[in-house]
């Protein structure tokens, strides 16, 4: 080291920060470190290092907008959340968000469980297959069209797989800012912008299955679908501002899985010679359906609208013969403006209406000569159902960010709404010569609802605090929540949260009375859960690990019973069933090099708990809450006084997974998609005393299960894409059983088995795509 | 009835408000990726020992600046971007003459645009821009399109960079290849 280099220094006047800098210099060399030359000894600030991993880190997290309505980052929102990217679910040639949650998702299962593509969701322990009641279903956080009455909205035809860009995945309670239904978790189907879309597009799809019905004839009893889409996104100015319209128009067909469905002969001992105490009806089910789909914004509007159309012949959602038949259309239109209040505030009014008409013509398998002729005079007759569902909203919104910078945001909404049903029933001849149309029935229920958020970003973590009550002639519920999130550590992030969600009585199960059969309950209240999790996250780079803790309690659920009524067992709809739960979520999204995943391990048992004392029950006592001794005798165990039983359908462990490799630039991408799921009872197992009969070869209890989807992709050029999917399944049926003919009907093997709904064990799918 | 509806919306239309667009990220995240280009981007890195000077683009007077507002409070919190103190400033935007020679008397490393400013106000932030140095950061996808550096977007729920690397050569910056490795490149 030069002497003149220390004199070099000292010329230059020490400025502030620099000094101790220039002491370690000294320091540095006095111990002999190599000589600095002058220009290096007082440095300018050092070029930094681009920090790859924070930025990866950074452009690895997701902003989510589902869970607090408004957008935040998925490690502060206040909840588990897990995002499915429009890119997965046109590469695994996803058709429904049943499909999506089963090998895409993350904490919760699903099955196709019926004959119509209905859905069955579970999280937590509990297993919903009610015709999507207990999930809240958005499209761009609509409300109206996604849950409701039929679970349209997990429907495949509802949902315009290519005009999504992505879905959020709240899983947990989530009344707090979405009231009724919000209890399993919310899906909010978030669509592409015009914008993200250049041109217009075509799609076409076909599929084909292997027949899984055991009694199925030939090849020709399997499945065969097929759908073409066609969308795209346009710009033009209208009035000086950018219009941007992104639209989609769908058409499926689809000739689903042959069924023989058995029909049970009266007096006949079905375990004495199973085949002749059945006749069998084969049915194929056929359905068309349509929808058109657009989304636009204009200045300070956002818009949208659909109107579908869903025709089909065959059993499934009416509990008719193969004959019977049905039409539904449907139309939504969603207007929404929103404006700035100032420097804090923004207020938002959104306008939005679903009107859902569905018409079902059922004709009884064998006739019902008596009630023909009581009707219209005639041998034969079917009956029709008229069931008209209109649902306006209203919904104004205020956010007030208190401070200007995000650390203080207070949000208060309401929402009005009506729950309007319109029922027609009448009986018509055959021939169409007579018809009997009864007094239509109105029901236009009015509800209102309140919900207060304040989020507060602070040092110590965030905090989101919320409640809602909900007035309504079907019941009022107040849900609060509390969560809590804060950064551990670089990428380390630990939530807390309490949350509740509801689910009120339908009309069906408060007013509906049917002469000695079904009986009104004046008495009946929400469903309720409430639901307690501790989350911890870590993203490094690309990865994203999270596990979430929960302990989940399921009160008040709506399940039939018998009541006494002039010395008669009347079904009657009631709040009787509690289910217990606690597990474990744990999830990993990651991608490196050529490769990218997802991993989901959940272990979520959901336990029935009985009533007390329920051992010492009469047969007729066990009758009216709709359970047989066999059931606790052969799945019942008994902790802390309390019996409890397998909730009905749910698997206690379940596991989604899914990986994709590109095979470099012009070759194929090659993915694969699996789901695994533990034994799980049947649904309405408790109950049915031929499916708990030691004798019946099936028995209640379904086996481990495995779904796999394998796909490959090619883009050709810069236009056409092509797409090859190919899905097994272990258990080609489901665990409930199909909605006509018997639950139960002669194995081949021999003995009388479970009848379920089939599904391909092995199916294809093409696809070709086109950018015109 | 029919008119009222409809007078209402001519109201409704013409109020002044621009509301936030759907698809931008929060604030904070867009300070964390900011802070995060300075590592890439020798433009936005301060010479010795100053601040790096970050100018926000305020909406013509008159019209709301919440989002200009709110990035402005929650810079002037983080207190530093990729280790340099930072030094933020509000600026409406008059006309681009005017920000031109506003510019160019706050010396700034980097010019922010966010949602409330249309396109003509974006076009008329990269015309007072011209060939400086200045890097030109925007919350708006759409405004990259415009000529700005560069801009943030989020597709599929998650963040992405968009760079203008025409507009990038014109005015000299100078990045990390890196960069690009992550981002998407606009070059219209």
């Amino acid at each position: 080291m030069g002497v003149g280099e220390t004199d070099i220094r000292a010329s230059r006047p020490l400025r502030g920060w620099r000094a101790p800098r220039l002491l370690a210099v000294v320091l540095l060399c006095c111990v002999g470190f190599p000589v600095l030359g002058a220009d290096d000894a007082l440095p300018a600030e050092p070029t930094p290092k681009p920090d790859e991993a924070g930025l990866e880190s950074l452009l690895g997290e997701s902003v989510v907008s589902t869970a607090s309505r408004t957008a935040e980052s998925e490690s502060e929102a206040p909840a588990t959340i897990w995002t499915i990217s429009g890119t997965d679910l046109k590469r695994y040639g996803i058709q429904s968000i049943e499909e999506a949650i089963r090998f895409l998702g993350h904490a919760m299962t699903s099955y196709e469980y019926d004959s119509r593509l209905n859905a069955a969701f579970g999280a937590r322990g509990y297993l919903s297959d009610n015709l999507g009641l207990h999930l809240a279903v958005l499209i761009d956080g609509n409300q109206a069209g996604g849950s409701a009455k039929t679970a349209r909205g997990t429907q495949p035809y509802l949902m315009p797989i290519e005009l999504v860009d992505h879905l959020e995945v709240v899983i947990g309670p989530g009344s707090v800012v979405y009231g009724n239904s919000a209890m399993l978790g919310v899906v909010n189907v978030v669509t592409r912008s015009a914008a993200s879309l250049e041109g217009t597009h075509v799609v076409a799809q076909l599929s084909a299955g292997l027949p899984a019905d055991e009694w199925a004839k030939d090849l020709s009893w399997g499945e065969l679908w097929s759908r073409a889409a066609v969308y795209g996104g346009q710009r033009f100015d209208v009035g000086g501002e950018p219009f941007a319209l992104a639209w989609h128009l769908g058409l499926r067909w689809d000739r689903q899985e042959g069924r023989s469905v058995w029909h049970p002969v009266s007096g006949a001992d079905v375990f004495e010679d199973p085949l002749a105490a059945h006749t069998r009806e084969d049915v194929f089910n056929r359905d068309l359906q349509a929808r058109l789909f657009a989304r636009a914004t204009w200045g300070r509007w956002a818009f949208l609208s659909w109107v579908g159309f869903n025709r089909g012949t065959g059993t499934g959602p009416v509990n008719g013969s193969a004959d019977s038949r049905f039409i539904e259309p449907e139309y939504g239109f969603d207007a929404a403006w929103s404006r700035h209040i100032g420097d804090r505030g923004s207020f938002a009014l959104r306008a939005y209406a679903v009107v859902y008409d569905s018409r079902v013509s059922t004709v009884t398998y064998g006739g019902d000569e008596a009630h023909c002729l009581g009707a219209v005079g005639m041998d034969t007759c079917y009956d029709t159902v008229q069931y008209v569902s209109v649902k306006p909203f209203l919904e104004p919104v205020l956010t007030w960010d208190w401070k200007q910078d995000g650390t203080h945001v207070t949000t208060l909404g309401a929402q009005g709404f009506i729950d309007g049903s319109i029922i027609t029933t009448s009986v018509t001849a055959t021939d169409d010569s007579r018809s009997a149309v009864d007094e239509p029935i109105l029901a236009p229920i009015p509800n209102g609802a309140l919900y207060l958020q304040h989020i507060w970003r602070a040092r110590f973590g965030t905090l989101n605090v919320g409640v809602r009550g909900d007035l309504g002639l079907l019941g009022s519920s107040l849900s609060p929540r509390f969560a809590y999130s804060t950064s551990l550590w670089t990428g380390g992030t630990l939530k807390f949260a309490t949350s509740t969600g509801f689910r009120t009585p339908t009309i069906t199960e408060r007013y509906l009375e049917i002469e000695d059969f079904l009986t009104s309950n004046p008495d009946i209240q929400p469903e309720r859960v409430h639901s307690l999790e501790v989350d911890l996250g870590q993203r490094f780079g690309l990865q994203r690990l999270q596990a979430s803790f929960f302990f989940t309690y399921w009160s008040d659920l709506i399940t039939t019973r018998g009541v006494p009524i002039n010395g008669r067992s009347i079904t009657q709809f009631a709040n009787q069933r509690n289910v217990w739960s606690a597990g474990v979520n744990f999830g990993w999204q990651g991608a490196h090099g050529p490769f990218d995943w997802g991993l989901s391990l959940n272990y979520a048992p959901g336990r029935r708990a009985m009533p007390k004392g329920i051992l010492g029950y009469s047969d007729q006592e066990l009758a009216d809450i709709r359970v047989r001794r066999e059931a606790l005798d052969q799945f019942g165990w008994s902790a802390l006084g309390t019996v409890f039983l397998p909730a009905d359908g749910m698997p206690d462990f379940y596991a989604p997974a899914h990986v994709s490799w590109s095979l470099g630039e012009n070759l194929p991408r090659l993915s694969v998609a699996v789901s695994v799921s533990s034994p799980r009872m049947r649904a309405g197992y408790a109950n049915d005393d031929t499916m708990l009969d030691l004798r019946n070869v099936d028995g209640p209890r379904l086996p481990w299960s495995v779904d796999v989807r394998g796909a490959a992709e090619l883009q050709v050029g810069e236009r056409v894409g092509l797409r090859l999917t190919v899905s097994g399944r272990s258990l080609p049926t489901v665990a409930n059983p199909p909605r006509v003919g018997d639950t139960t009907g002669p194995d081949p093997r021999g003995g009388l088995g479970v009848v379920s709904s089939p599904s391909a064990p092995i199916s294809a799918m093409c696809e070709v795509s086109l950018r015109l | 009835m029919r008119t009222c509806g409809f007078r209402g919306l001519l109201l409704a239309a013409s109020l002044a408000a621009t509301a936030a667009h759907a698809d931008e990220l929060p604030v904070a995240l867009q300070i964390q990726l900011l802070s995060n280009m300075t590592t890439y981007i020798a433009n936005m890195r301060p010479p010795d020992g100053s601040p790096v000077k970050v100018v926000v683009v305020q909406a013509p007077a008159g019209t709301p600046t919440r989002s200009a507002q709110s990035l402005f409070n929650a810079l002037q919190q983080a207190g530093k971007l990729g280790g340099f103190k930072v030094e933020p400033r509000l600026l409406p935007f008059a006309d681009a003459k005017a920000l031109a020679a506003a510019l160019a008397a706050e010396k700034a490393q980097v010019v922010y645009l966010t949602s409330e400013l249309n396109e003509k106000a974006a076009a008329g932030v990269v015309e007072a821009l011209g060939t400086s140095g200045t890097v030109s950061v925007s919350s708006v996808a759409d405004h990259v399109r415009l000529g700005v550096v560069l801009g943030f977007s989020l597709v599929e729920a998650r963040p992405r960079i968009l760079v203008n690397l025409k507009q990038a050569a014109k005015q000299a910056i100078k990045f990390d290849s890196g960069l690009l490795r992550h981002a998407v490149i606009v070059d219209r």
